[in-house]
């Protein structure tokens, strides 16, 4: 539990050149535990999902360093990223969108489409394997790429806003689902949000960033163990843990 | 998971069955206005309107009609074209294709080939009928290049542009998911483009149809346009009227085998937009 499986190091992350250079990354170092749920909290252009991609391997940081389970981020099979949009191929069915991953890293297929039956059972999509996306809703069409993430059995989830655009209560479900997955198959998540609240109700910690150039404002731990469900953000701690995050916020605007 | 779904419905259920006069209103329409046109036309001529040397009755260019079917090197002449239109246009889709797919994928090779796609763009590609002709004599092949020429275009453009709006956080998912460039290709780029490399196809056969008969027109033995260019000479106009309408009728049908491998392939509809925001 206590070892670290993503670290960083003074990454920094810069666009462009000269005059026009933006700072989007600086001098975030942090450590992220197996098994941990960590959000990464800021407003929007605060270069947390710049970070996301760093950690993913899609971005090399401009300084710094950045490892994950020990090596240099790169795309793997151990490490799924998720994006807000759903970003089903429209001429796949959901089955077929949630063998994807499989058919790219050549998984054996038989037992790959047996999975992806189960997870799309799992996220409630039972009875709609042969849908194509524009027969689901938003919430079917995300929890469809929830399921093509998890097909590879990744270690490491890392979440741009995955529920960001859908309404409030299908996203608290989800989120409440994910946070059961992981604790089950024992992932560490990564979820970058905007949202305090959605932040404190999934994770084990809360890492602030500023804007412009994103840095890290600060730490917060939750203090309440998990599962979690809906009752537990009518606590008193809850509503504390929500203030102090804030305020970490506030101070670093 | 707390939600479940209901059971998808069953897709009968979702298809609104129209009623009989919404599924014939087209037909029936198409029909009253192709009885309109035969009756002015009919009109036309006979109030001296149009001359008969120009535009013969109807009746006269049906009974064309049917003794240009009923002559045996009608068909030989019929086949010649199709055989150039198929030829040139199955190598047409393929250079389209191929090239399309080079300069779709590869900002470089876009920038390098620009000019000579503009250039090219800009041509009017007939006026190279004669130097083909000269080249490749009065046979089939100088036919099929010529049919090759004009109808590779409009498929590399469509090729090109549908690639190229590729999603690039489609392209940041298959990337996170180890996918080789090859497996962005075939699994992402070229299904993305598909709706656009079906419209550019479509355009491609009727130019290729254009390219044949205008290189037959220019210097052939034999071939529908051939035998057109002949009975203009020869003032048959009336089989001149035939032999453009069995031209239009093997558009027709070429067109029409398109759109139904089209509808097969591109079943995800055309103009999908939405969540799935592709």
């Amino acid at each position: 539990m206590n070892t670290a499986v993503i670290e960083t190091t003074d990454v920094a992350k810069r666009f462009g050149t000269g005059d026009e250079q933006v700072r989007a990354l600086d001098g975030v170092t942090l450590e992220i535990r197996q098994g941990e749920i960590v959000s990464l909290l800021g407003s929007s252009g605060c270069g947390k999902s710049t970070f996301l991609s760093i950690l993913a391997g899609l971005l090399e940081p401009s300084s710094g360093k950045a490892s994950i389970e020990g090596e240099p981020p790169r795309p793997r099979r151990e490490v799924g990223l998720m994006f807000q949009r759903s970003l089903l191929f429209p001429w796949r069915n959901a089955l077929d969108n949630v063998m994807l991953p499989a058919e790219v890293m050549d998984l054996p297929r038989d037992e790959s489409r047996e999975r992806a039956r189960e997870l799309l059972a799992m996220v409630g999509l039972a009875g709609w394997e042969d849908r194509l996306p524009s027969e689901l809703s938003g919430g079917m069409q995300q929890r469809v790429a929830l399921a093509r993430v998890l097909l590879p059995d990744p270690d490491i989830l890392l979440l741009d806003e995955p529920f960001g655009a859908l309404d409030e209560m299908t996203r608290e479900s989800l989120d409440l689902e994910l946070a059961r997955v992981a604790a089950i198959t024992n992932k560490t998540v990564v979820l970058v949000t905007h949202s305090v609240y959605e932040a404190v109700m999934v994770s084990d910690r809360v890492f602030v960033f500023t804007a412009r150039p994103g840095r890290l404002a600060g730490t917060v731990e939750v203090p309440f163990g998990r599962p979690r469900d809906l009752a537990s953000s009518g606590t008193a701690e809850f509503a504390q843990c929500v203030a102090s995050v804030r305020a970490l916020m506030e101070t670093s605007l | 998971m707390s939600v479940q779904e209901a059971p998808a419905p069953a897709r009968e259920e979702q298809a609104v069955r129209p009623s009989r006069l919404r599924r014939w209103r087209g037909p029936i329409g198409a029909s009253l206005i192709f009885v309109v046109i035969i009756a002015f036309w009919h009109l036309a001529v006979a109030s001296g309107l149009v001359h008969e040397v120009i535009l013969p009755p109807p009746a006269e260019v049906g009974l064309a009609l049917v003794s240009t079917f009923s002559e045996g090197f009608f068909y030989e002449h019929l086949w010649v074209t199709v055989q150039e239109i198929l030829i040139g246009f199955v190598i047409g889709v393929i250079i389209g294709f191929a090239v399309g797919a080079i300069l779709g994928t590869s900002a470089l090779m876009r920038e390098i080939s620009l000019p000579y796609v503009v250039a090219f763009q800009g041509l009017p590609k007939i006026v190279l009928a004669p130097i083909f002709i000269t080249a490749f004599g009065f046979g089939m092949t100088s036919k099929v290049v010529m049919a090759i020429v004009i109808s590779f275009f409009p498929l590399l453009v469509n090729t090109m542009s549908g690639l190229m709006t590729v999603d690039a956080e489609a392209v940041r998912l298959m990337r996170s998911l180890t996918a080789s460039r090859r497996d962005i290709f075939f699994k992402l780029s070229v299904m993305h483009a598909m709706p656009s490399i079906f419209a550019g196809i479509k355009t491609s056969l009727t130019l290729a149809l254009v390219g044949a008969i205008v290189g037959e027109f220019v210097g052939a033995r034999n071939g529908l346009g051939f035998l057109l260019a002949s009975y203009s000479y020869q003032l048959q106009v009336d089989r001149v009227w035939a032999i453009t309408l069995i031209l239009a009728i093997i558009g027709i049908i070429l067109y029409v085998t398109i759109e139904y491998i089209e509808r097969k392939v591109v079943f995800w509809g055309t103009l999908q937009t939405g969540e799935a925001g592709m």
